[in-house]
């Protein structure tokens, strides 16, 4: 080797075809020459070749896996807006029947993360009281810009021509801006109470949200009520739908009544003119009261003594009737008491469990058939309970389970998602935390500007949906990693079904239970955001 | 389209997974990476360019996924050093030591050797000699200068040539 040799990068490059022209060239003539760059450089060659060589084997045993249909974004907005409804029925759910099967609130209700999930009720409580508000300045503001941009265009564009007309344009619309858009919806909402008093009248929809709603005044739109006490004694116009502690309805309501009470729902209103949902500890339809529908009653205690216009169903532990039906009378009750002046016209139909659960009052009157169907006995009344808790958690693993598999089937790469490492939970952990109490402020901010509302309104669904698919996303990542350990990898859906079934064990501890289920809730929001993260992120490089 | 990504995918698959794997050296999540790199391919299909091959396009893809997994999985997210563009000899033989008999065994030694490399010798030596990618275009996909990636890939032979010449020493 001599000092005019090439460098081994020089002669490294020659063999790979990298070097510029004319230093190929030199290399070339250098190695001519030179016996010993001669052997340096055909053994880069020859290295390069067994490095190909072996790199090209070693693939030969592979069995290529089966193909799973990548999900595309059609596929996955579905997943979204399915998650979205799954979540919202077994949100709604236990509301619905509440009255009759007191299960414990879920763990699989996305609304239940305990004190987080008051931020996002305070958050549509937040909206609902500000939003109208909102909307109308953000279309005034935005009408505002738009016409002071054309005022100021028509005034410096045309400045010469049009100048008195444009300023006679500018007052008119200030001045036709000034009277405030009629409002579809008049939104109310104070913490103490809220008090329409007798000489107002709503011509539109009213929402109220207080501790004591009291509505004195007569609204032409539907109500919709939520508060402890809720006491309606104007007339109004269309539906009622109230949720509360308890709730009195004294007005003529010209639609249907909704109530759902978890003391009492005391219904003395002279006319509904629509039907009656009623569900509460008890419910109580007062002899001055008129309902012309239907009326579906439930609850421990319910108390007709009112007229209904059609049928009636019932259902509760004791149902007493004393009013007048034009129609059947179907009832399922520990007790059943017809007693006078009631008057039935249509088939009373008793689901007891003993016969001398019914009893008909001498002077009652029934126009059709009085028939008795009986009912299995209930079982102990703690086994009940018991029976209830286990069909609970039953049909939320269900839930939970379907909603596992499509989600899972639908974006496959959820199956492999993992916190193999430590710092993987920690982040996943962190993420999740964040995720979990940033969202609805964020949501609440961000629907606070411009077009923001319906943004943030969106936010907050996705950010329920989210805590429902993370406890899911998590089982399965549980059930994978315990039949990974124990070398038995399986389909998605057993793993899945393992890790539900685990999950719901250990959130149904005594004491640490709700603990385990904060921590999972995070993890999983964290997994399930850093996937998302990297899903999106990966779209915007796969292009490059 | 479906079925016919259905097919890519059959054709494709074993390239790419090869590709995954030996980028990924030791790393046991080659399959994931290579069932994300199809992923991709099937979310990006519009932006693909039907006159370029399909295989040159995925691999591309697959580069460039496997290249952001170790880059995330690095300390501070970083693969290549600055400091390294500086070529040290290594006392290693001279060049044509891996030139012995290549049998089924010593190409296994091989690949567990270049498996066994930091992802900075790894990444290049798999890209250009498994890939037949060119200095340009390793060096688009790693991020470095095309001089780095000359460097690189001589201390990668280097480190090759030491840990086999060692391997068969002790054995």
């Amino acid at each position: 080797m001599t000092s005019t040799c090439p460098s081994e990068l020089t002669l490294s490059l020659h063999a790979d075809r990298e070097l510029a022209a004319s230093d190929a060239v030199a290399t070339e003539l250098h190695v001519a020459t030179c016996a010993q760059c001669r052997v340096r450089l055909a053994g880069l060659r020859s290295e390069t070749s067994i490095v190909a060589a072996a790199l090209a084997h070693g693939d030969e045993a592979l069995v290529v896996p089966a193909y799973r249909r990548p999900v595309s974004r059609l596929a996955m907005a579905a997943t979204a807006v399915g998650g979205m409804l799954v979540a919202m029925l077994v949100g709604v759910a236990p509301d619905l029947i509440g009255g009759l099967l007191q299960g414990p609130v879920g763990w699989f209700n996305p609304f239940d993360v305990g004190t987080f999930a008051n931020l996002g009720v305070e958050a549509v409580v937040f909206l609902a009281k500000h939003g109208a508000e909102i909307m109308t300045s953000i279309a005034k503001a935005a009408l505002m810009a738009a016409f002071t941009t054309l005022v100021g265009w028509l005034a410096f564009v045309r400045r010469r021509r049009v100048r008195g007309p444009v300023v006679m344009v500018a007052l008119l619309g200030i001045v036709l801006m000034q009277p405030m858009p009629s409002q579809a919806l008049e939104i109310r909402h104070d913490e103490k109470g809220v008090n329409i008093p007798a000489g107002e009248t709503i011509d539109d929809t009213l929402i109220v949200f207080g501790e004591t709603i009291e509505i004195d005044g007569d609204v032409s739109g539907d109500v919709i009520a939520a508060g402890s006490r809720i006491s309606i004694r104007g007339r109004v116009g269309g539906q009622v739908f109230t949720a509360g502690q308890s709730v009195t309805i004294d007005g003529e309501v010209g639609g249907s009544v909704l109530g759902l009470v978890s003391e009492t729902l005391a219904i003395t209103s002279p006319r509904i003119a629509g039907n009656l949902y009623g569900a509460g500890s008890t419910v109580d339809v007062d002899r001055r009261a008129k309902i012309e529908q239907n009326a579906v009653v439930a609850g421990e205690r319910v108390q007709l003594a009112g007229a209904v216009g059609r049928d009636v169903l019932a259902g509760a532990e004791s149902v007493e009737v004393s009013g007048s039906i034009g129609g059947q009378l179907t009832a399922y009750a520990e007790q059943i008491a017809l007693r006078a002046p009631a008057h039935i016209a249509g088939n009373v139909t008793a689901h007891v469990s003993s016969a001398d659960q019914l009893s008909v009052a001498p002077g009652v009157v029934i126009g059709g058939e009085l028939k008795t169907e009986l009912m299995t006995p209930h079982e102990e009344a703690n086994e009940h309970r018991m029976g209830e808790h286990l069909l609970f958690q039953l049909l939320r693993f269900a839930a939970a389970f379907l909603t596992g598999v499509i989600v899972l089937a639908l974006v496959p790469g959820l199956q492999r998602v993992g916190l193999d490492r430590a710092g993987d939970a920690l982040l996943a952990g962190g993420v999740g935390l964040v995720t979990l109490v940033a969202t609805p402020i964020i949501a609440v901010l961000i629907a606070l500007t411009l077009i923001g509302l319906p943004i943030g309104l969106f936010g907050l669904l996705f950010w329920m949906v989210g805590v429902y698919l993370a406890k899911v996303v998590l089982a399965q990542f549980v059930g994978a990693r315990l039949l990974k350990a124990a070398d038995e990898p399986r389909h998605y859906t057993i793993t899945l079904a393992l890790g539900l079934a685990l999950v719901i064990v250990v959130v149904n501890l005594p004491f640490i239970g709700g603990l385990l289920n904060f921590v999972l809730t995070i993890l999983g929001l964290g997994v399930l955001v850093l996937f998302v993260w990297r899903v999106y992120r990966s779209d915007d490089a796969a292009g490059d | 389209m479906k079925i016919e990504f259905e097919a890519l995918y059959r054709d494709h698959y074993r390239r790419v997974f090869g590709l995954c794997r030996r980028l990924l050296g030791r790393s046991t999540q080659a399959e994931d990476a290579a069932q994300e790199v199809f992923v991709r391919a099937y979310r990006s299909l519009d932006r693909y360019d039907a006159h370029q091959p399909f295989a040159a396009w995925i691999l591309s893809i697959a580069a460039n996924h496997c290249v952001d997994l170790l880059r995330s999985r690095a300390r501070d997210g970083k693969l290549f050093d600055e400091f390294d563009t500086e070529i040290d000899v290594l006392d290693a033989s001279a060049p044509g030591a891996l030139d012995t008999l290549v049998d089924e065994q010593r190409s296994a030694e091989i690949r567990g050797a270049i498996a066994a490399l930091p992802d900075k010798y790894r990444l290049p030596i798999v890209l250009a000699y498994y890939n037949d990618a060119n200095y340009d275009e390793i060096a688009h996909a790693l991020g470095v200068t095309r001089n780095h990636v000359g460097v690189l890939l001589l201390r990668a032979k280097q480190l090759l040539r030491h840990s086999l010449a060692a391997s068969q020493e002790e054995s």
